[in-house]
C-alpha cells in the first residue's frame, strides 16, 4: 500500500471518529493536568523550589537533594522500616488470602459461605481512621481486651506492648492481614471456580486426598493469577502504607514506624522542604517503575507470563 | 457425594478456622460499639469485652450535640454524594469513549492513562498543583482531583467492550449518535458495572481524610475521618501527657462521656452507613473485580 492511500484510510477514520475524539479532548487535558504535569513537577527534586519563583524559575542544583537523602542518617532507618513492612503485608497477605479462598471453596452450606464472605469484606471498606482507632482500644495496656485476656489466660505476666518499637512490624502487618485478606481473597476465589472439575474427579479417582488436590491441582491452576498480582504488587513494594503509620506513630515507636510516605509527608509538607521530599518521592517513583518492568521481564522469561 | 473419615475432617478444621476468622473480624466492631455505649468514666477502667457494664448513650449525646461533628456529618455526606455523582459519570463517559475498538490510537491513548498507575508525580508535586490551581480550602478539592480512577476506568471499559456490538450498531442504524447509544442502550444494560464503581467512589469519598488534613484548614470544611483524627491525636496526646487524672477531669465537664467514649461513638456513627449498604452490593462488585481481574 502506497503511503499516500495509508494516509487517506487514516485521515478517513479520524474523520468519521471525530466527535468521539472531540469528545476525548476534555479528558485528556485532565489527563495531563493532574497526572503529567505533577510528573514535570516532581523536577523541583533538581531544583530549590519555592512557590514565589514556581518551578522554572526556582534555581537548578543538580543531585544535591539526592545526595542529601542517600547521605542522611534516616535514610537506611527509613528503607529498612518501608521494606520490612511492605514485604511482611506481602507475605503474609498472599498466602492467607490464598489460603481464605481455598477454605471458601471447600464450603459445602452456601449460606454459611455467603456470610463468611459478607463478613470478610468488611474491613476493606473501613478507613484507617477507624481502624488505628479500633487497634489503640483493642491492644491497649490498661485494660484492652486483647491484654486482659493474654493475662487471664497466663500467656504473659504483663501487658504487652503492641504498639512498641520492638512490636510495631508485626502489628501493622496483622493490621494489613486483618484488612486486605478478605477483599484479596476474592481474586483467587474467581480463579479456583474456573478450575475444570474434571481434573479434581480424576484425581479422586487416583486416590488423591484434598491435600494432594490442592497441591497438585488447585495451587498450579492459580499460578498465573499469583504471579501477576506479585508482580503488580512488587511495583508498590516502597508503598509500605501511610495513614497506618501516621495513625499509630508515638514517640515510643516513632524509630520503627517511619516509612517512605510517613517520611515525604513529614519532611515536604510539615516542615516545607519541598525539593528534598520532592527528590525522596521521585527515588520511590523510580524504584518502582523499575521494578514492575524487571519483575515483568523476568516472568515472561521465565513463567512466559506478564502483566503486559 | 460420599465423604471419607479424613475429609470430613479436614471440612471440619475449614469450618472452625473460617469461624474464628469472621469472629476477629466482627470482635473489634462489636467491643467499640460496647464502649461506645459505656459510661465514659467507667469505660476508663478498662475489661469491657461484649456489652457495656454501665450503660449511658452521654458519648452519642455529646456526638450529636457538637456542632463541629454536626457540620463534618453534613460535609462527608455532601462529598461522598457529589463525588460519587460525578466521578461515575467521568468513569462511565471515558471507558465508553475509550471501549471503542477501531479508535485511533486506541493503544497509546490507553497507555497513557494505565502509565499513571505505574509512576507518578508524588505527594509534593500534587500539593503543588493543587495550590498553583487555587483550589486549597474549596469544595472543588475533594470533588475534581478524584474525578479519574484509572482502575475503575479500565473495568467498567472491559465491561463496555464486553457487551454485544450489535446492540451499539443497530442504534447506531436508527440514526442515534454516541451520547444517545450510551446513555440509553449501553448506560441501562450495565447497572452491576455501574453499581460496583458507584460502590468503590463512593467508600473512597466517605473515607477520604488525607484530602480535608493537606488541603483545607478551619471547620468549614472539615470532614467526620477529619474530627475522627483530632480526636484519636487528640487523645493519644493527651494520654501520653498524663496517664488517667487529665482524662479524668475532662469526663467530669464532658458529663459522663470521655473523649475515648466519644472517640469511639463516632467510629461507629463513621462505620454504620458502610456497612448498611455494601452487603446489598456484593454480588456486583465480587464480579466488577474478577472483570478487571481477567485482564490487564
Amino acid at each position: 500500500m502506497s503511503m499516500t492511500l495509508r494516509r487517506k484510510i487514516f485521515f478517513n477514520r479520524v474523520k468519521k471518529q471525530k466527535f468521539h475524539l472531540l469528545a476525548l479532548l476534555p479528558f485528556l487535558a485532565y489527563l495531563f493536568i493532574f497526572r503529567y504535569y505533577p510528573m514535570y513537577g516532581v523536577t523541583i527534586a533538581f531544583r530549590n523550589f519555592s512557590f514565589r519563583r514556581g518551578i522554572m524559575g526556582s534555581e537548578w542544583v543538580g543531585l544535591r537533594y539526592f545526595e542529601m537523602f542517600f547521605r542522611s542518617p534516616s535514610f537506611n532507618r527509613v528503607m529498612v522500616n518501608t521494606l520490612a513492612m511492605s514485604t511482611l503485608s506481602l507475605i503474609f497477605v498472599t498466602t492467607l488470602s490464598i489460603t481464605l479462598a481455598i477454605m471458601i471453596c471447600e464450603m459445602r452450606n452456601l449460606i454459611y459461605k455467603r456470610v463468611i464472605q459478607t463478613i470478610s469484606y468488611l474491613p476493606h471498606f473501613i478507613s484507617w481512621v477507624v481502624v488505628a482507632g479500633m487497634a489503640m482500644t483493642l491492644f491497649s495496656i490498661d485494660g484492652g481486651p486483647i491484654n486482659n485476656v493474654l493475662m487471664a489466660l497466663g500467656l504473659t505476666d504483663s501487658p504487652v506492648h503492641f504498639l512498641d518499637a520492638s512490636m510495631i512490624w508485626g502489628t501493622i502487618t496483622g493490621l494489613n492481614v486483618w484488612k486486605s485478606i478478605g477483599w484479596g481473597s476474592i481474586i483467587y476465589i474467581a480463579s479456583i471456580t474456573s478450575i475444570d472439575q474434571g481434573l479434581y474427579e480424576a484425581a479422586i479417582i487416583d486416590g488423591a486426598g484434598k491435600f494432594k488436590q490442592i497441591r497438585y491441582i488447585t495451587l498450579p491452576s492459580i499460578l498465573p493469577t499469583i504471579v501477576i498480582l506479585l508482580i503488580f504488587n512488587l511495583g508498590y513494594i516502597l508503598n509500605a502504607g501511610f495513614e497506618q503509620q501516621f495513625f499509630l506513630r508515638n514517640p515510643r515507636n516513632f524509630q520503627r514506624i517511619e516509612v517512605i510516605d510517613t517520611y515525604i509527608f513529614r519532611y515536604g509538607l510539615q516542615m516545607a522542604m519541598y525539593s528534598y521530599a520532592a527528590a525522596v518521592g521521585l527515588v520511590k517513583s523510580v524504584v518502582g517503575l523499575i521494578l514492575v518492568i524487571f519483575a515483568n521481564m523476568f516472568s515472561r522469561r521465565v513463567l512466559k507470563m506478564g502483566l503486559f | 457425594m460420599i465423604i471419607g473419615r479424613g475429609e470430613k475432617i479436614f471440612l471440619w478444621v475449614i469450618y472452625i478456622v473460617v469461624t474464628i476468622f469472621s469472629l476477629t473480624i466482627l470482635y473489634p466492631f462489636i467491643n467499640i460499639i460496647a464502649i461506645s455505649l459505656n459510661d465514659g468514666v467507667d469505660a476508663l477502667r478498662g475489661g469491657i469485652y461484649l456489652w457495656p457494664r454501665r450503660f449511658s448513650l452521654a458519648a452519642y449525646e455529646q456526638v450529636f450535640s457538637r456542632r463541629g461533628l454536626l457540620n463534618a456529618a453534613g460535609m462527608s455526606i455532601a462529598r461522598t454524594m457529589v463525588g460519587t455523582i460525578a466521578g461515575l459519570a467521568f468513569t462511565a463517559v471515558l471507558a465508553y469513549l475509550l471501549s471503542k475498538r477501531d479508535l485511533v490510537f486506541r493503544r497509546g491513548i490507553i497507555f497513557l492513562f494505565v502509565f499513571t498507575m505505574y509512576f507518578s508525580g508524588g505527594m509534593i508535586p500534587d500539593f503543588i498543583l493543587i495550590r498553583q490551581l487555587g483550589l486549597m480550602n474549596s469544595f472543588g478539592v475533594y470533588i475534581i482531583p478524584a474525578l479519574l480512577g484509572v482502575w475503575n476506568v479500565m473495568i467498567m471499559r472491559q465491561f463496555f467492550e464486553e457487551l454485544p456490538q450489535s446492540l451499539k450498531d443497530s442504534a447506531r442504524v436508527d440514526g442515534a449518535n454516541e451520547l444517545t447509544v450510551l446513555l440509553r442502550i449501553v448506560l441501562p444494560i450495565s447497572k452491576p458495572v455501574l453499581a460496583t464503581i458507584a460502590l468503590f467512589i463512593a467508600v473512597w469519598q466517605w473515607n477520604a481524610w488525607y484530602d480535608t488534613f493537606i488541603y483545607t484548614s478551619g471547620a468549614r470544611l472539615s470532614t467526620l475521618q477529619n474530627e475522627l483524627v483530632r480526636i484519636l491525636t487528640e487523645q493519644q496526646a493527651l494520654v501520653m501527657a498524663a496517664p488517667g487524672g487529665d482524662m479524668r477531669d475532662l469526663a467530669e465537664r464532658a458529663q459522663r462521656a470521655t473523649p475515648q467514649t466519644i472517640q469511639m461513638a463516632t467510629i461507629v456513627i463513621t462505620t454504620i452507613p458502610i456497612v448498611l449498604i455494601y452487603p446489598f452490593l456484593q454480588k456486583y462488585f465480587v464480579k466488577g473485580i474478577m472483570v478487571g481481574a481477567v485482564k490487564e
